[in-house]
């Protein structure tokens, strides 16, 4: 069995390559997956957070098999945070257009040919809509960029990787 | 322009509630440099859900509205300056992102901190 179920595998993927971009000098300042507590992250210019959405039954999909294989599309919202310095003359829609397609890169970066299928995990995977936010205080702005995630897993084990 | 309430609680009322519930603060101008050491008010442990589902920290500090014992109201950035402050009683200070000015009246600054 492996040691984590297929999701998450897809997740931790998604993550490391948010992260290769950060740093000082890197598109972004921080990339997490925020848990209840939140003490350990912040929201500040250039932070993403990834946010695990559901897990949708793609029937067309499914591969005969005994077991089957069972095909999923798994959606995560990639949240990118931007507040610019009080005195900038730069408008917010070029950061929020930055920051989302420097998510969308460094999610390809350096895999132009099978980046969707996050190491064999996916069968396919591909970004959707990316909607610009205010957040409801003022205090923050930014994009969610959407990537959908299709993979099959077996019936009986979703820990299994099916093609 | 400060009303005279304004006056009388920055030079009597808030320096008393400062000097009860006040706590060390650290100002970083630009999120950089030293650090200005400094009293402030936290409350602290709003937990918040951003319109986005994510879970986040918010937390308030207000400080005296100046620029040697406090943050004045003219210096503070709140894309780019941080404070360090304990986020849990007892626990050590951490630097976090000053990310909206709420109030600047009565002789404070009220900061919102993520």
């Amino acid at each position: 069995m492996s040691a984590q179920p297929v999701e998450e595998r897809i997740a931790a993927a998604i993550v490391t390559r948010l992260n290769a971009e950060t740093g000082p000098d890197e598109a972004f300042t921080s990339v997490a997956r925020v848990n209840r507590d939140a003490t350990d992250w912040q929201v500040s210019n250039g932070a993403v957070a990834v946010k695990q959405g559901n897990a949708t039954r793609i029937t067309e999909s499914d591969h005969p098999g005994n077991p089957p294989a069972i095909a999923y599309e798994l959606t995560f919202a990639i949240v990118g945070f931007i507040r610019q310095s009080d005195r900038t003359t730069t408008a917010d829609d070029i950061e929020i257009n930055t920051i989302a397609a420097n998510i969308k890169k460094s999610i390809v970066a350096g895999l132009t040919n099978n980046w969707h299928t996050f190491g064999g995990i996916c069968f396919d995977a591909g970004f959707g809509e990316t909607v610009p936010f205010v957040t409801e205080n003022g205090s923050h702005t930014g994009a969610v960029v959407e990537l959908a995630c299709r993979y099959r897993v077996s019936e009986t084990d979703p820990y299994q990787v099916r093609s | 322009m400060p009303s005279a309430f304004d006056l009388h609680f920055a030079s009597a009322g808030f320096p008393m509630l400062l000097s009860q519930f006040g706590e060390p603060v650290t100002y970083y101008s630009k999120g950089i440099g030293t650090g200005r050491p400094i009293e402030g008010i936290v409350e602290r442990d709003v937990q918040v859900v951003t319109d986005q589902g994510i879970p986040a920290l918010q937390t308030y500090v207000t400080v005296k509205n100046d620029g040697i014992l406090g943050i004045s109201s003219t210096e503070i950035d709140t894309g780019r300056d941080t404070c360090s402050i304990s986020l849990r009683i007892g626990e050590s200070p951490q630097v976090r992102q000053i990310v909206r000015v709420v109030s600047t009246e009565h002789g404070q600054v009220r900061f919102e901190v993520n």
